[in-house]
Formats: C-alpha cells, structure tokens, sequence
C-alpha cells in the first residue's frame, strides 16, 4: 500500500468529490454497503499491526469505523447522482472515508436549528449530539477526536465549505478550495 | 456465571450500529429474561475493535433491565473497548 496520495490521485479524489467523476481509482475503493466497508476495514488491521500498538490499531480501526458509520447512518436515500455508498481508500499512512451525501450542515442542522450553521462540523467532533434526534445518539465523532488525539493521528475533514483538523503546526492536505461539495470528506494521517 | 453476557459471542470486530441493534435485540428477547440474578456481568474478553455505536445500542437495552450500579465489566483491554465503554457510560 502507498504510504502517501500522488497528485494525480488527489485530483481524481476532488473531481469525484466535487463532481461525481468516476474513475478506476475511485471504483476500486469504493464500497456501495456496510458489508464491503466492514470488510475492508477488518482485513486493514493487517497493514498496520506493525505501526501501532494494540491499543493504537483498535482505535484507529474503531475510529474509522465510526466515520464509515456516519457515511450510512446519516445518507440512505440521501445521496447525491444516485451513487449509494463511500469511499474507503487504505494507505499505508493514511486513510480516506468519504461520501457524497447530504453533509454534516444539513444532517446536524435539521436538529440544531438555532446554532450557526459555520459552527456545526467543529460540534460534531466536540460534542456529544445527535443528527438523529429524537433518538439517544451522537458519541461517534467526539470518539474519533478522543481516540486519534492519544494516537497522534491527524485528521481532517471537509463539509460544505468548512473543514475541522485536530493537528497543529501542520497543513492542510487537500485544501478548501479543492474539495467543494455538501458530502463529507475526512482524511487521516500518521508518520 | 448465568448473568455474564459474554460480548465475543456476538462478535470480535464491533463496529457497525445496526449489528449492535441485531445483538441488542437477542441480548433483550433472549438473554435477560432468563437472568434471575440482580445484577449482570459483561465481559469484553477476546473483543478487538469496538465502537461507541456498536456498544451504545446494547446498553441501551441492558439499563433497561439493570441499573448502572448494577453492571460488572470485564475484561476491558486499553483501546477502543476501553473508550467506547467510557464514552458510553457517560452519556447513558
């Protein structure tokens, strides 16, 4: 596996994002369910056994578990172009999970109507709420920010115009201007 | 033990809401209905992965039946066991 994205790849990853472009890159990633994504996550704890420690490896798979969650949790029948499912690329020091679906400022802003809608992406990964309401959920994000944080895992992610990072003194690996959709596009990085 | 849920059983990769929603419902129809005892024992052991999803949607079900102060955890190995317990706990 790569241990970083190439510029060609980056570009096919926006025009995908952006645009819905298909492309070789973008198929063979891509998992339609929660089956193929599930899968794909399990079998990836054999490329990075040798980079983490037992506890590391079971939060970063539990973390990127959970973004995959909120790919389904929060998308079905809500996707964009009819393209069911996200993108799971598995890198050697990096991951993407991203999708193409209704993004965070129209999930989390159907509940939280009142709060600036430039506000809701750093919510979702500092406190605990629910685009679900009126069911009890909404511990996946704040998980994913607790758990890489002791792992020294950055992570960005890009919705709508805005974009969160949990890393410091380090820039961003895609830019605003590059991703520019509604659905949600999280990158994780380690050395 | 009669009331130790032993979670491996359920699986040892715990990641998904809906499978959490599937073992809830056989943890509720099936398990505590048969716990007699006043308290209940859930034990992690052989659990590798798990998340807040997963976990949150039995736990739900199981306070139902049992109060907080009434649940013995086991075997939680550092990891995202240990955290999601955590993470779910607090917001029970």
């Amino acid at each position: 596996m790569q241990g970083e994205l190439s510029n060609v790849q980056k570009r096919e990853l926006a025009q995908w994002f952006n645009d819905g472009l298909d492309c070789d890159y973008i198929v063979s990633n891509w998992c339609e369910n929660r089956g193929q994504f599930n899968g794909r996550l399990s079998s990836y704890s054999s490329v990075l056994k040798n980079k983490f420690s037992e506890p590391c490896l079971s939060l970063l798979l539990a973390s990127l578990g959970e973004i995959g969650n909120n790919c389904f949790d929060h998308n079905l029948g809500h996707w964009q172009n009819q393209q069911p499912g996200c993108l799971f690329v598995r890198g050697a020091a990096f991951a993407i999970v991203a999708d193409r679906g209704r993004g965070i400022k129209k999930s989390l802003g159907s509940v939280l109507v009142d709060t600036d809608p430039n506000e809701l992406l750093e919510i979702a990964y500092t406190q605990i709420v629910t685009g679900r309401a009126p069911e009890k959920r909404g511990n996946g994000l704040k998980f994913v920010t607790r758990s890489l944080k002791q792992c020294g895992v950055n992570l960005e992610t890009h919705t709508d115009n805005l974009y969160f990072m949990n890393k410091e003194n380090v820039g961003l690996e895609f830019t605003q201007k590059e991703l520019n959709n509604q659905g949600v596009f999280t990158y994780l990085s380690w050395s | 033990m009669m009331n130790t849920i032993e979670i491996k059983k359920y699986g040892t990769f715990l990641v998904s809401r809906p499978e959490g929603r599937d073992a809830a419902l056989v943890i509720k129809h099936q398990i505590l209905p048969l716990i007699v005892e006043d308290s209940i024992i859930i034990d992690f052991e052989g659990v590798s992965v798990m998340t807040p999803s997963w976990l949150d949607e039995v736990m739900q079900e199981i306070v139902i039946k049992f109060s907080k102060d009434k649940i013995v955890f086991k075997n939680i190995l550092p990891g995202s066991v240990e955290e999601s317990l955590k993470l779910v706990l607090e917001n029970l």
